[in-house]
């Protein structure tokens, strides 16, 4: 489903100077897998969801899904393809503190052109354990909560795959595991592609795959050259 | 979900300070709107309000003053002309043949701060109040002896003279006795629809008037009573507040004999005096109003005035400067609430700047974000627009009151002037106000710009990366 092919990133300084980030030769994600994508802080992973998501386009390589190459893309045809079919779960600060949660579901429907299906939208807070909470607005819920309208809102869609950077990270032990849980049944319900970055052990061995982006990625190998 | 309820969303989330903004807005708008609809509404009165007749003659003067006094009852006094001139635009006089209507008016008197106007029965036979419009009398009948007649009033009998009239004493003794039996019918008034109920007088109620032109005048010396006859049906005109009585019966009251001597009988002609003559001149003449003008105009005695002239110079030289310097501030207050919409939006951006990575990356387009500000704009402008719409209103309803007693215009809540805009065939009248609607559009247009530019660059990949 996901093949990305000689992706590079290297970030402008204010200094004038250009920094190396992403030099990634291959990597794919097949339709509905869940894998984690594992690495030190400052690695570069939040880099490539952002580049797989269409948000940031690569300096070189391709980026293609279901065969569209989305560095090849203007970027108002990425939005829309992001619209579409990415999902995409923050650490913290997914919601938008105007609406409700039923609305930030909602608002997730409302960029990708079709019609804003509001039982969908109901239901898949139901699935997430908040059907009674609809109305209440992100400050009055628990960031728990606010993770798992998160994931609600990242599927309403239907998408392809689901990027979730950290999902779990600002939440305490005891419902880390739950959003977790929930974020993988629902995606497997679904049948959505799971990507989830995390620097959690706990986390990440709960995974058939893990990826280390120290391993996929060549950009210091070639600094070094 | 549209991107109209996203902006609004976004408006009621800054709660106080789209409030704030609103309220700005709305005090600028309310200003202009204000200024606008008073200035249309005297603007339109003060041009339309000829009332019949296009020519006023009067003492030599104050054009101005002269044409406030007869028109709209406002101002100081003007000086006085004798009958004798009056009597020129009879049909036996040496204008006569240039007049259709001649109607005297004579002024000095009040009663509770309404002018009296005497004058003939004439003046609302003759003269139409507004192209059209006849005087009508809701209540009663027209003051004189001829109306007085027509619906059916008798004579007073006449008392039988005294046999025995032939000394001096009994002459003087039969002096006093007539003092108190007035000819019939002179001391009547018809009074206009709000000085009646602002004065509360009803048709045969009798009322004092008091000399000089308001109360505050020096010479408070109140007059024998006058019998209310009619009450006229509202015109919408400043003769709405004014008291019109017999001018028979307004010599005969203390102090109106030129000499100041007590008369009884009809005053003899050479003691009476005229303030104004109104005049409607003979439309089969050519240019009867120049010709008459001019040669009044040449002579010591008088001088003849064009209302319409007169008020188009006084709103052209005074009115409409002020006006405008009113709308020029009004409309800087406007400007100040478009940077408060800035101000406000650019201050949010911080917050907005995350709001925006997340709308982003729901898949979002930058046209899409930049439309949503453009609309809060949009709506916060309108918003006030809408606000400052209605308490614009709301003042002019409250300042109506006081508007009528100093100008003698009628303004109400709902007062729209209408601007016409000429087409090819007939013309367009759309309310004055209307010309906000763009005007705010192109602001908020404005005004959302700089803050719509700043959430166009926003980077999503750096926002993004700080939100988490
Ligand atoms: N827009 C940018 N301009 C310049 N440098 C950037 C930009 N975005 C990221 N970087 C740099 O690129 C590197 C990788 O950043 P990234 O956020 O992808 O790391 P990460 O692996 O997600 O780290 P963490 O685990 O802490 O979230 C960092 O050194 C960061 O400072
Ligand atoms: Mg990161």
């Amino acid at each position: 489903m996901l093949k990305l092919r000689d992706v590079r990133k290297s970030f402008t300084l204010p200094d004038g100077s250009t920094l190396p980030i992403l030099n990634v030769e291959r990597f794919e994600v097949a339709a509905g897998e869940q894998l984690v994508l594992a690495g030190q802080s400052g690695s570069g992973k939040t880099t490539l969801l952002h580049i797989i998501a269409g948000i940031t386009r690569p300096d070189a390589g391709s980026v293609s899904f279901d065969g569209t190459d989305l560095a090849k893309l203007s970027e108002a045809a990425r939005d829309r393809f992001r619209a579409r079919h990415i999902g995409y779960v923050f650490q913290t600060f997914n919601l938008l503190p105007g609406f409700s949660a039923l609305e930030n579901v909602v608002l997730g429907m409302s960029f990708c052109g079709t019609k804003v299906d509001e039982s969908r939208a109901r239901h898949l807070l139901d699935r997430v354990g908040l059907g009674k909470r609809l109305s209440h607005k992100p400050a009055t819920l628990s960031v728990g909560e606010q993770q798992r309208v998160a994931v609600a809102r990242a599927l309403a869609n239907k998408p392809k795959l689901l990027l979730a950077d950290e999902p779990t990270a600002s939440i305490d032990a005891r419902n880390q595991q739950q959003v977790l849980d929930l974020i993988r049944e629902t995606c497997r319900e679904e049948k959505v592609a799971l990507l989830l970055v995390t620097h959690a052990p706990i986390v990440a061995e709960q995974f058939e795959r893990v990826e280390k982006l120290e391993e996929l990625n060549r950009v210091n190998e070639v600094a070094a050259r | 979900m549209s991107l109209w309820k996203i902006a609004l969303r976004s408006i009621e989330q800054r709660g106080i300070a789209s409030v704030l903004t609103i309220l700005s807005m709305a005090l600028g708008v309310a200003l202009v709107v204000v200024v606008l609809v008073v200035h249309g509404v005297i603007d339109k009165t003060f041009r339309t309000t000829a009332g019949g007749y296009e020519m006023i003659v009067g003492g030599k003067g104050s054009p101005l003053d002269l044409v406030l006094n007869t028109v709209y009852h406002l101002g100081r006094a003007t000086e006085p002309m004798s009958w004798t001139f009056y009597k020129e635009f009879l049909p036996e006089g040496k204008y006569g043949g240039y007049v259709q209507h001649a109607i005297p008016y004579c002024l000095g008197d009040n009663y509770e701060g309404h002018r009296i106007v005497a004058t003939t029965p004439e003046m609302f036979t003759s003269f139409e109040f507004a192209p059209g419009e006849t005087y009508e009398i809701g209540a009663g009948r027209n003051f004189g002896q001829a109306a007085a007649l027509a619906s059916g009033e008798k004579l007073p009998e006449r008392k039988p003279a005294k046999v025995l009239a032939d000394d001096d004493d009994a002459a003087a003794e039969e002096e006093h006795h007539h003092h108190h039996a007035a000819p019939p019918f002179v001391n009547e008034a018809v009074i206009g629809a709000l000085a009646a109920r602002q004065t509360g007088l009803k048709v045969g109620d009798s009322f004092k008037p008091t000399h000089g032109v308001t109360t505050s005048a020096e010479d408070g010396h109140e007059h024998d009573p006058v019998k209310v006859v009619g009450i006229l049906k509202p015109t919408g005109t400043p003769n709405d507040k004014a008291i019109f009585m017999n001018i028979e019966g307004f010599f005969l009251l203390d102090g109106h004999s030129k000499s100041g001597a007590h008369h009884h009988g009809p005053l003899p002609e050479e003691e009476r005096e005229v303030t104004a003559v109104l005049v409607k001149t003979n439309p089969e003449v050519q240019m009867a109003g120049m010709l008459v003008s001019k040669n009044i105009n040449e002579g010591q005695v008088a001088m003849a005035v064009f209302p319409v002239a007169e008020i188009r110079r006084l709103l052209d030289t005074t009115v409409g400067p002020v006006s405008t310097l009113l709308l020029i501030v009004a409309g800087m207050i406007v400007v100040v609430a478009g940077i408060g919409i800035i101000v406000s939006i650019y201050n949010s951006m911080n917050e907005r700047r995350k709001e925006i990575a997340v709308m982003r990356s729901l898949g979002a387009s930058r046209f899409s974000i930049v439309s949503i500000v453009m609309m809060e704009s949009l709506l916060l402008a309108l918003a006030g627009g809408v606000c400052g719409f209605v308490l614009g209103h709301a003042l002019i309803g409250l300042s109506g009151g006081f508007l009528l007693d100093k100008t003698g215009v009628q303004i109400s809540f709902l007062q729209f002037p209408m601007w016409e805009i000429p087409l090819a065939q007939g013309a367009l009248l759309v309310p004055i106000e209307l010309v906000l609607l763009p005007a705010l559009i192109m602001l908020a247009g404005l005004v959302g710009y700089f803050p719509a530019v700043a959430a166009y660059r926003t980077d999503v990949s750096r926002a993004l990366s700080n939100a988490t």
